[in-house]
Formats: structure tokens, sequence, C-alpha cells
């Protein structure tokens, strides 16, 4: 059975290999600095960045790393569900599933509110499970990249 | 109290009430959002004549999965198969070898395989048996109830029942041979004299 739990100091290298995976999905190549700055979040209880993580006799299978943010409109709380990874020979098992309802659990305990994720357009996979747990929304998301302050007076 | 006392208190209710009536207890006929009771106390069941698992989950955060509200029986026809978002199974297990020495109660939160739903729902589907005349054997079996979730809403319901008020060898069946995946774990300490 796989069990889904909070994150522990112990998980360091399987949850960095997990996330490294989860990079290179997206294409991107992360380096030491950032799994330094997240692991630190991760491990920081009062960080509004946390993970749980699914586990299978030992191993570490998957991860979803979730944000609290603040609602505007309810002047509550609202979460972010950041990043979500299953190996890819422990997909179709329910474990993505799994990891989005403690999830949910999870944010429900601590205040409530509405959980959000975001996927790629083509990553239908994930969408045909997403279609079946929550509301697909109407939002159209945006980015804007922006400079570091470096120079700023 | 501990909770071996709290068991051994339900065992001897229940059984009266199972064998004395030669029926089970009446479920509540309506939608279990109307009759939420709440848990009174760690592994404690509301005291309503509702149908309860023998040893509940009573942690707040597994009340959130797993509502504490009188199980019904499942009617197909009012809850289709094809609506259930997911179906929960909350349970609870005294941990006396706690650190401290208090009494625990160990809860967990599974999620019955979406594959497994079918043949679950179609199991618990099945009326309870009429009650029979029968002797039935002086015991106390778990209602191995499930939590139906569809949209917002939360339904208990139980296995079937047998003549005697126990949960029909092909309901126990069926409950025992779905794949759980494990999303909690929560203690909850006896802190009751």
């Amino acid at each position: 059975m796989t069990d889904i739990r909070p994150i522990a100091a112990s998980d360091r290298a399987a949850w960095e290999t997990l996330f490294r995976a989860y990079g290179v999905f997206y294409e991107t190549d992360f380096d030491d600095q950032v799994f330094d700055g997240v692991w630190a979040w991760l491990l920081d209880p009062e960080h509004e960045v946390s993970a749980l993580v699914a586990e299978d006799a030992g191993e570490l299978v998957g991860f979803a790393h979730v944000r609290r943010l603040s609602d505007t409109f309810t002047a509550g709380s609202a979460w972010f569900l950041d990043d979500l990874y299953v190996v890819p020979e422990r997909r179709g098992q329910g474990i993505a599933r799994d990891l989005i309802e403690r999830t949910a659990l999870d944010g429900a305990a601590a205040g409530g509110g509405t959980l959000r994720w975001i996927t790629a357009a083509d990553n239908t996979p994930a969408q045909k499970l997403y279609d079946r747990i929550a509301t697909r929304a109407t939002w159209v998301v945006y980015e804007r990249e922006l400079g570091n302050g470096t120079g700023i007076a | 109290m501990t909770f071996r006392t709290l068991v051994i208190g339900a065992v001897a209710v229940v059984a009266l009430s199972a064998c004395s009536t030669g029926a089970p207890p009446v479920a509540s006929p309506t939608p279990s959002a109307s009759s939420s009771a709440g848990p009174s106390g760690p592994g404690i069941a509301p005291d309503d004549g509702g149908v309860y698992p023998l040893l509940p989950a009573t942690h707040p955060h597994i009340q959130l999965q797993c509502p504490l509200i009188s199980a019904i029986h499942y009617d197909s026809l009012v809850i289709a198969p094809a609506d259930v978002d997911g179906v929960f199974v909350c349970t609870a297990e005294p941990w006396t070898d706690a650190p401290d020495g208090t009494p625990q109660l160990v809860q967990y939160v599974d999620r019955v395989d979406q594959d497994d739903i079918p043949a679950l729902l179609t199991a618990y589907a099945v009326p309870d048996a009429p009650p029979t005349d029968d002797n039935c054997i002086m015991s106390l079996q778990d209602p191995l109830i499930v939590w139906l979730h569809v949209g917002e809403d939360i339904t208990p319901v139980y296995a079937p029942r047998d003549g005697c008020g126990f949960p029909s060898a092909a309901s126990a069946e069926a409950y025992h041979a779905v794949r759980l995946h494990r999303l909690l774990v929560a203690r909850e300490k006896e802190t009751r004299d």
C-alpha cells in the first residue's frame, strides 16, 4: 500500500531525485541553489510551501508541493498545488489522486478555501484525472518575467 | 476509562440490541448530511441509536473526510454509482504502547481504488435481509461503513445485513476485497478518566 505523508528530513535525497525528474519533464534543469532553497522551505513549518510524499515499501514514488495563499475574495485561505509528480512506472495507479486528496484534506483542516492548480495544455493524461476530481476553470494564465531589482538605488 | 473498556461496553450494548429484538438498529432514513451528530469523544460514537463504526475514527482531521453521522443503506437509485466521485474508508485501532503510556487511537483514512468501486457498490446495494427468528450469535461485528463522496456531499453507507443484523457474507467479502490507498494516519489521545 502506498502511504501519503508529510515530507520528512530523511527524504532529502529521494525528494531531490524526484524533483529533478519533475523538472526534466518541464524541460527545466534545477541547480543546487533551487534544491537547497526549496528544501529549506519544505522543512520550515512556518513557510507557506509544504510537501507531501507518496511512499511505497520505503521508496518515494511521488510528491506534491502546495502553497498556502491569502484569498482576497474571502479574507481566508486558498491553496495552490505548485508541483505534482509520480514516477513514470507508478502512474495510472491512483497515486496522483491520493496526493491531491490528501492535499485537499489538509487544506480543509487548515481553514478550507479553494485548491487550485495548473497543468500543461497538452498534458492530457493528467487532465483526464483532474477533470474527474475538480472543476476545470476558465481562467487564462498570464506570465511576465520580472527583473530582480539589481541596480535599483 | 480506556478504549478497551469502551469497546467492551459497546460490545455488550450492541449485542443486546441486535439479539433482543432480532433486528438491526434502524438506519437514518434521511441523507446523512441532515443528521450530523458528530463524535462525542475520542473513539466514541454518538449515542443516538444510529449506525456507526464499532470504534469510530473521531480525529477532527479525519472527520472532514468521514464525518461521524449515522450510516444508511446504500440505494443506487438515490446515489447512482456513476455519480460517486470517491469512496473512503476510515478506521481506528487502539494503540496502547504509546511512548508516554497514554492510550491512543490510531486512525486511518483510506481511499478505495477507483476500479474497485463498482463491485463494492453493487454488493452494498443489496437489500438487508429480513430479520430472522433463528438464534443469533451473541457477538459484535463492525457495520463495515464506507463513505461515499458525491461532489460536496458525503454519505456513509453500511454493508447490507443478514437476518441477525450483521454484515452479510457477500457484503463483507466485497468490503475486504477492495484495494485501499492510505491517505492519512492520525493519532488521538485518550484524555478522559
